[in-house]
């Protein structure tokens, strides 16, 4: 450009020079040709000036209408370039500068593009977070109510476990109890079925005996029957008298006073077999109750022989029960000690047994304060996420802003 | 005076010793066709026939019965072939007479028994 104005101005310069050379000598007249010089060395110094400065804004004017379009958002112009002069400088570096802000621009809107997108995603994913939190806040407060009930459940089943504890120390109790029992009824069984055998031995005796007795009895009655048959005859004898005597009285009655004192002989024969009757039917009353009571008393033998009998049959069974109730007893020791031994095991397992639920119980504890701190933790992390959905629409926002500024140049043709 | 007694029925009888030939076990008794209802048949009395007449039937009392076999009384004199069938358990004894009729024995009343008006009585009883 420098060259260009100094070739400009050497032009002007020469060119007023060879007017001024020249006009003098085609017009004599000096006003004329003064006048003359200096119009012309004036047009020629206008032109110079409107060559110079047409040099210098035409490639001004370029950029300038080219910044106008860049202000307004086109950024697709080409600016010419060629040239060595400064302007060219300036157009070069203008369109560097165009193609490098073009270059940002695309990058930025690719960039916000891409903002826009993952700021969506990103709201979506928090929103996603948050009701995924909210699910998870919901499970870990039912988590923590169930390990609470757990909690409880667990307690009263360990209660339950102790109570169990407390049922088998009494079963064990109830057991040593029953073996005592049973030693103790096995011991009575023993003396039982030595006293049943001894009382069937002594019931043998007996039934002897009281056959004795019955044969005896039996005796006894003949000799009643006989007594009451020499009653009878007796009885028979004093009835034959008696009638004697009174026909000997009826004789002597007949026979008169002489025959008196026979009379009083007969009424005295009388007399004596009416006694001797009387004590012969009391002979026969009692002979009858014996006879009665000794039939009576065979009865009740023979009946006293069927019960020893039946008394023996009775008291061996009652031996094959004692020995039976042996057998028993012996099943019962053996099983009490078998219950016995069960129930210390079933004791040392309840025992284990609650102290599992005991570290359940503060295992379950633990997991509930644990999960109320998640709930916590959780709640926080809600809130967290709420501000970064937030922050994420708000980032949206700003992107879409950003897209929208951007779109306000023209990046592509 | 001399009696024989006895109870038959309700009632104590009596009848005087003399009118009595002598007192028997009652053997077997067969009855007589168309002879009085007080005659009870025939009975056989050292060898001969005596004619037994039912005493209870002439009495006025109908619980008097002869329970078992009795007793012939045998009556005496011109009666001597009839006898009074009474109970085995006849007592003699001394009684005084008392009102009509009876006679007072160790205190106690009895009815004292005509044998030969009783004899009339059966003969005539139909």
């Amino acid at each position: 450009m420098q060259k260009k104005l100094a070739a400009s101005f050497l032009l002007v310069t020469f060119l007023c020079t060879a007017v001024a050379v020249a006009v003098p000598r085609l017009q004599p007249d000096p006003m004329w040709s003064a006048a003359l010089v200096v119009c012309c060395d004036l047009a020629i110094g206008l032109g110079g000036a409107w060559l110079v400065s047409w040099l210098v804004v035409r490639r001004i004017k370029q950029l300038a209408t080219a910044a106008s379009l860049i202000s307004n958002g086109d950024l697709t112009l080409a600016v010419d370039i060629e040239g060595t002069d400064e302007t060219a400088d300036l157009a070069r570096s203008f369109s560097t500068m165009l193609v490098n802000l073009l270059n940002v621009l695309i990058e930025v809107e690719s960039g916000a593009a891409q903002i826009y997108s993952s700021a969506l995603t990103l709201s979506r994913t928090s929103e996603e977070v948050n009701a995924a939190t909210a699910g998870i806040a919901e499970a870990t407060q039912a988590i923590a109510r169930g390990a609470d009930a757990q909690a409880d459940d667990v307690s009263r089943t360990s209660a339950l476990t102790r109570d169990l504890t407390g049922s088998a120390d009494r079963v064990a109790e109830a057991a040593t109890t029953v073996q005592e029992a049973a030693e103790e009824a096995s011991l009575r069984a023993n003396t039982g079925a030595a006293a049943a055998r001894r009382a069937a031995e002594g019931i043998v005796d007996l039934k002897n005996a009281v056959d004795a007795s019955a044969d005896a009895v039996e005796g006894f009655q003949v000799r009643a029957e006989e007594i009451g048959k020499i009653v009878t005859f007796i009885v028979s004898l004093a009835e034959q008298t008696h009638l004697l005597a009174i026909n000997a009285t009826i004789e002597a009655s007949r026979a008169g006073d002489e025959a008196r004192g026979f009379a009083v002989v007969a009424e005295e024969v009388r007399r004596l077999a009416d006694h001797v009757r009387g004590f012969a039917d009391q002979i026969g009353s009692v002979t009858d109750e014996i006879r009665g009571g000794s039939h009576v008393l065979a009865r009740s033998i023979r009946e006293s022989v069927n019960a020893a009998g039946a008394a023996r049959d009775l008291v061996e069974r009652a031996a094959a029960s004692f020995d039976g109730v042996l057998d028993a007893t012996r099943g019962t020791t053996d099983r009490s000690h078998a219950i016995a031994r069960s129930v210390d095991e079933q004791r040392r397992l309840a025992r284990q047994v609650d102290e599992a639920l005991e570290r359940i119980v503060r295992i379950a504890r633990d997991n509930a304060r644990g999960t109320e701190e998640t709930s916590t933790a959780t709640s926080g992390q809600t809130a967290s996420m709420h501000a970064l959905s937030a922050a994420a629409h708000e980032l949206a926002r700003t992107s879409d802003q950003m897209k929208s500024l951007i779109g306000t140049f023209r990046l592509r043709n | 005076m001399d009696l024989l007694y006895f109870q038959l029925g309700g009632g104590a009888y009596a009848i005087a010793l003399e009118a009595i030939a002598d007192v028997a076990p009652a053997g077997p008794i067969y009855p007589v066709p168309l002879s009085p209802p007080a005659v009870l048949g025939l009975a056989e009395r050292r060898g001969r026939p005596i004619a037994v007449i039912d005493l209870p039937s002439l009495l006025d009392d109908p619980k008097a019965t002869v329970r078992g076999a009795g007793h012939l009384m045998r009556l005496a004199g011109p009666l001597a072939g009839a006898a009074f069938l009474v109970p085995a358990a006849v007592l003699s004894g001394t009684g005084t007479p008392a009102r009509s009729g009876h006679v007072s024995i160790e205190g106690r009343l009895h009815v004292l028994l005509d044998a030969e008006a009783l004899v009339k009585r059966a003969a005539a009883f139909n």
